[in-house]
């Protein structure tokens, strides 16, 4: 009995070692030794690719998973933060960081104005109104040729290099440059996102998704706290649209259409959009079975599709959301091993 | 005389050709335990709801403190001072007890705008909720998950969270509904406490407690106010008798 008692307590330090600080730790290292495990062009670029989706959808849960506001058009910060850095970064001036700056400010200006009409709503007319918020800057993008190129999309959008002009500069056109510089700007923002989740004011998002009536009635303007948590995830999902662009140096219309932003809703569910990570989790794996299953076959999305059903069915919680919960139960767990023996 | 707490004056409802509350002239002085009663329907919670900003009057006017507060948004009503709980559990599920508490603390300090200092960090905000839910009997559950809770227990939490705010008038609306005898009689204990430097205004359908701890009683019935006065006063009205009371007292 002892012994079950004492390995059961091992196995859940373990598990909340893996969640905690050393999880997230070892994920870095992980991270920034990523180019020397995969050694190979191809997958340097899917695990960049895996990182600014990863920024996108933990930008979306701020708002699915902390306020309790399901947006289902998210895809237009993508879009027009990479427009805005195409724009930029083509007709005016080809600095990286300009670019990036404009590409989530002119987010952070969108996701305000349109806030101000969504964020009075709740519910299915919320998930309508930021449809159809999207679907119309996506029109926009596809008939105003002589400024987006139209369906035909922007080509040879730069990766200028970064440094200091007359002192040194890094180029970004290696595979490995670009992976390492893609990791620094993902992972500040993301320690920012974590700091803005577990501070007073994440905590007051978290009590509007569970009852926004009760937050009025502790004195808080609940439209206005909702207003600023849909331009903070507008802001982040500006950054990943610059960094999106920059990567692919080729973009078009389709990253605003509305199938794009049901893509990252299934990125934050397959996750999990209690857990701060789990929407990183869902972006990973969704990516990941995009590039494997479209060896074998076309047809991607019925594979993501059954996952994303089965999940619903037995996961609810998500991947990432089920192991924490596990291993929460599994530490209550221990504690009534200790009270038996 | 001293201006009272919370006065209004013709305070009215109209919900379609449904007059829920008719020109309501009420008065609570300061420190004033008073109870509003009446009958299923007769309009006691739309007036908590006229008062506390929920809805806004068709007619008539609400003063706190001499201040119109008329039609005010509630987050700026509680600001001024005016705490509510609800007759339906009003808490946050997900969330620890604590954070319950905590997070109604941390608004009143204004602090609920810091996005970059993590919430324990806040360690005056913490101590402060550790003592309120001292005060409703809920420390020990502190870092608990609200689902752990039983029914009168989420009801002492929303009272936690109301007193979180400090305010000056506290509205209760059946603050024992669905209790338990046992729960009942703790949570009347509670009530009394809180009403020694506070002015509180609650409804409630169990007469044995109106009777045993208001000082004052408004009787509400069909939306109007029939008659007012110590619980002595009420009991012998025939009027309240003939329309609510009828042979319970």
């Amino acid at each position: 009995m002892e012994g079950m008692a004492s390995g059961k307590k091992l196995l859940t330090r373990l598990a909340e070692r893996l969640t905690g600080r050393f999880g997230v730790t070892a994920l870095l290292i992980l991270a920034v030794l990523a180019p020397f495990l995969v050694q190979s062009d191809y997958y340097i670029q899917l695990c960049t690719e895996i990182l600014i989706a990863s920024l996108l959808a933990i930008s979306l849960n701020f708002l699915i998973g902390y306020t309790g506001l399901v947006s289902l058009g998210h895809a237009v910060y993508l879009g027009v933060g990479a427009y805005a850095f195409a724009l930029l970064t083509k007709n005016v001036y080809p600095s990286m960081w300009a670019g990036l700056i404009v590409a989530g400010a002119s987010c952070a200006l969108l996701a305000w104005f349109m806030g101000i009409f969504c964020v009075r709503l709740a519910g299915l007319y919320f998930a309508m109104l930021t449809l159809a918020f999207s679907q119309v800057v996506y029109t926009v993008a596809y008939y105003w040729r002589d400024v987006t190129g139209g369906d035909d999309g922007m080509l040879g959008i730069p990766k200028p290099e970064i440094g200091i002009p007359g002192a040194f500069s890094i180029s970004l056109e290696s595979f490995t440059n670009f992976y390492y510089f893609v990791l620094i700007i993902v992972a500040t923002l993301i320690f920012l996102s974590w700091k803005i989740a577990n501070s007073p004011f994440g905590r007051v998002l978290q009590a509007i998704r569970e009852n926004p009536e009760r937050v009025e009635f502790i004195g808080l303007p609940v439209h206005r706290y909702k207003l600023y948590a849909f331009i903070i995830a507008g802001t982040l999902g500006g950054f990943a649209g610059g960094l999106y662009s920059t990567f692919q140096g080729y973009i078009s219309p389709d990253l605003l259409y509305w199938t794009q932003s049901g893509e990252i809703v299934l990125m934050t569910i397959l996750g999990g959009m209690y857990s701060f990570l789990g929407p990183a989790f869902g972006a990973g794996l969704l990516l990941y079975i995009r590039d494997t299953v479209l060896n074998f076959m076309e047809y991607w999305r019925i594979v993501v599709g059954s996952i994303l059903v089965l999940l619903v069915l037995f996961l609810p919680g998500g991947i990432l959301g089920f192991f924490e919960g596990w291993i929460s139960r599994l530490s209550i767990g221990g504690d009534h091993g200790d009270a038996r023996s | 005389m001293a201006t009272p707490v919370l006065e209004t004056w013709g305070l009215s409802k109209q919900f379609g050709s449904l007059l829920a509350v008719n020109e309501v002239d009420f008065q609570v002085p300061k420190g004033e335990l008073c109870a509003v009663i009446g009958p299923n329907g007769a309009g006691k919670t739309t007036f908590f709801n006229l008062i506390s900003g929920k809805l806004e009057p068709t007619a008539g006017g609400v003063f706190f403190e001499g201040e119109d507060i008329t039609g005010l948004p509630p987050h700026a009503v509680v600001n001024k001072g005016v705490g509510r709980s609800f007759q339906i559990t009003n808490i946050f599920p997900r969330l620890s007890v604590l954070d319950n508490v905590r997070i109604a603390v941390l608004a009143r300090r204004g602090k609920t705008l810091d996005m970059f200092s993590p919430i324990e960090k806040h360690t005056e905000e913490q101590d402060e909720a550790l003592v309120i839910l001292g005060e409703v009997e809920l420390e020990h559950k502190a870092h608990h998950p609200t689902t752990e809770l039983g029914h009168g227990e989420r009801r002492n939490l929303e009272l936690g969270i109301t007193l979180a705010l400090e305010p000056r008038l506290i509205l209760l609306d059946e603050p024992t509904a669905g209790m338990s005898m046992e729960e009942t009689s703790s949570t009347i204990d509670l009530v009394k406490k809180i009403s020694h430097d506070k002015t509180v205004v609650f409804t409630e359908h169990d007469m044995s407690v109106v009777f045993s701890i208001a000082d004052r009683i408004s009787v509400l019935h069909q939306g109007s106010i029939i008659a007012e006065g110590t619980p002595e006063e009420i009991r012998n009205d025939d009027l309240v008798r003939l329309a609510y009371l009828g042979e319970e007292v």
